[in-house]
């Protein structure tokens, strides 16, 4: 449910945006591993990954709060406003470009494949921000992790119309952000996806700032609009398989319990209105103002999008569509149309 | 009579096809307008094989750069070597039926004053004929004589204008229109103009003199109407609701079964899409004029 959900929301270029081959700059993903005998005790920062792809509204006010660490890398889809320009500004950060596929392979490209000074990272959005206290978090937390550990889970706060909307954003939703590059792997899915983590995943207290309207609401539309193309496909595969375990809708883990109910909900009819009557009177978007109405409302549209994709593919509405002109062709040639030219 | 000698006097049908991409639909397009006569087909440099499957498809072809649809139309109308004494304009996903054939034939040589004809025209979309909601019955001036009509020089929306009386050809005359994007490409052009109406909105809300001008251009008895439908329409609550209703139960698209609860919810999301635009505009203007610095 990518509406309150930020998994992607920076990187996803429109489908057939043409972009230039991958920039070598001076190899900027081969990068000396700091030694911790640099740092003060417990000052070590995680290096930080961003996906990026036409953000220049965004970026720089990103980069201006993560000032904390000396190892960030921009890792770019091809972005043609300034973007790139803005990045340069910034000593402490690489910035990588890698012609966009799907959102699973660069994410994965990001981790495998770009070098990094620590052995946590900060996985990060354009289109977020890093309050002082997740910064002093996130340096306390790698500072103090074991072996054991290989990620770790946060909550945002998702803003809207100047503020947070607490309750119709279903929060609490969790996601993870701060890994072991070399134990997280993205699965395979359109969008959306999700990080297999080799290890223990511990929780985070404090929380990122989403802003994922500071792009203006057309980007938002339009993003949508391709999420939802995503989303049907991935939700036509899982209606084909017909399994739905069961069993995880209550499992202790709350992002695969919340997958899981996401995954069921596809098999309802009207989800579209369950999700805004959930968002807005189940869960009290209604407390949170106009904002939260107008963002149960958007999310419902989403839903809706979804659903009509689905409809669209299960029902082949563009075979019908060919077919049925034709019926009506032929059955008014056989009822004696044309007959000013044959006679 | 010979059968030679009434073809010879039957007046001539020339069809103007103006096309851009359209690499999938025009063969199935040409071979339908050939019934009526010769097809012009005038590509605007598609880039995916157009010109090439309209020729193989027995078209005429020719090319000119892209302008503005009626620009683009006129350009045709003034240029292509039309010989037949009436013109049909037919789009690449619209189809002529046996009915609307024998209705064109027949105005064509009845010698009546008509110039010009407004054909109406059937959507056909998710699988559908769609008969209600609004959508149908629609009428497109197309057919005429040549010489006697072009497109009013206007960027979006543009209409015909006839040297001489129109009429409208009846039931069952009329075109299909086979509506083959995906819905995603539907919503994209959705989004699309909804973002050019929302700044349409903004700009009459923040330029009260532009307004002015532009209302002065009608006569007093549409202004009401004018003011009614840009002042008053996008303060209205509950828009998007009202827009559904009015499509689905007032315009009987509930007739029409899913096709018409669905395109009655696309056009109710178009109308929400437009509102929240024109909110986030009006808002974004508003703080400029007052000077205040833009934060996230």
């Amino acid at each position: 449910m990518s509406g309150e959900h930020t998994q992607d929301d920076t990187h996803t270029g429109e489908p057939g945006t043409s972009l230039p081959d991958p920039i070598l700059e001076g190899q900027p993903w081969a990068v000396d591993p700091a030694r911790d005998e640099d740092y003060e005790p417990s000052t070590r920062p995680p290096s930080v990954l961003i996906l990026t792809m036409n953000e220049e509204i965004n970026i720089r006010q990103c980069l201006e709060t993560l000032r904390f660490s000396d190892d960030i890398v921009v890792l770019d889809s091809g972005s043609t406003d300034a973007t790139s320009r803005i990045v340069r500004e910034f000593p402490n950060v690489r910035l990588i470009r890698r012609p966009f596929d799907t959102e699973w392979k660069q994410r994965n490209f990001g981790l495998h494949n770009v070098q990094f000074k620590h052995p946590w990272v900060y996985i990060c959005d354009a289109d977020e921000r890093v309050p002082e206290t997740l910064r002093d978090e996130l340096v306390r937390s790698v500072a103090s992790a074991d072996e054991k550990q290989a990620a770790f889970r946060i909550r945002y706060k998702n803003m809207f119309m100047g503020r947070w909307v607490r309750r119709g954003g279903l929060y609490p939703v969790w996601i993870i952000r701060l890994v072991r590059p070399t134990r997280v792997t993205y699965e395979k899915r359109e969008t959306n996806v999700h990080p297999i983590v080799d290890g223990e995943v511990h929780a985070l207290c404090e929380h990122f700032v989403h802003h994922s309207f500071n792009a203006g609401l057309y980007r938002w539309f339009m993003k949508h609009n391709f999420y939802s193309d995503q989303e049907s496909v991935e939700a036509l595969k899982l209606r084909e398989t017909k399994s739905i375990p069961v069993g995880e809708l209550f499992s202790s883990d709350p992002m695969a319990r919340r997958r899981a109910i996401k995954n069921a909900s596809f098999a309802l009819p009207l989800r579209a209105l369950a999700r805004f009557i959930y968002m807005y009177f189940v869960r009290l978007g209604l407390l949170d103002g106009r904002a939260g109405f107008e963002y149960a409302c958007m999310i419902s549209m989403y839903e809706y999008w979804i659903e009509l994709k689905m409809r669209e593919s299960r029902n082949r509405w563009l075979d019908r569509t060919l077919e049925r002109a034709n019926e009506i062709l032929e059955r008014e040639q056989v009822a004696g149309g044309g007959i000013a030219r044959d006679a | 009579m010979t059968p030679e000698d009434s073809n010879a006097a039957a007046p001539k049908i020339d069809v103007f096809i103006p096309t851009l991409n359209e690499a999938k639909h025009i063969r199935a397009a040409v071979e339908n307008a050939s019934r009526l006569g010769k097809v012009y087909v005038l590509d605007s440099l598609s880039t995916d094989g157009t010109q090439e499957i309209a020729r193989e498809a027995g078209a005429k072809v020719y090319e000119h750069k892209f302008e503005n649809y009626s620009r683009q139309k006129n350009w045709g109308l003034d240029n292509l070597p039309f010989e037949g004494d009436w013109i049909f304009i037919l789009d690449a996903d619209e189809r002529v039926t046996p009915a609307l054939e024998d209705a064109l034939r027949r105005v064509a040589s009845s010698g009546d004053e008509e110039v010009g004809y407004f054909v109406n025209r059937i959507n056909i979309m998710m699988g559908k004929t769609v008969r209600f909601g609004g959508l149908y019955p629609s009428w497109n001036l197309r057919f005429f004589k040549r010489g006697k009509a072009r497109y009013e020089d206007r960027a979006v929306h543009e209409h015909m204008v006839c040297d001489g009386p129109t009429g409208y050809l009846p039931r069952p005359a009329r075109m299909l229109h086979i509506r083959l994007e995906t819905m995603s490409q539907y919503i994209a052009k959705h989004i699309r103009y909804a973002d050019l109406e929302s700044s349409e909105w903004v700009r009459l809300h923040t330029e009260p003199e532009r307004w002015k001008a532009e209302i002065e251009k009608f006569p007093p008895g549409q202004r009401l109407r004018l003011w009614l439908r840009r002042r008053v329409t996008p303060r209205m609550p509950f828009r998007p609701a009202v827009r559904f209703l009015f499509m689905y139960v007032a315009q009987l698209g509930f007739l029409d079964g899913r096709a018409g609860f669905h395109l009655a919810m696309l056009m109710a999301d178009y109308e929400y899409m437009i509102t929240l635009l024109f909110k986030e505009k009006l808002d974004r203007v508003r703080r400029e004029q007052r000077g205040e610095q833009i934060v996230d």
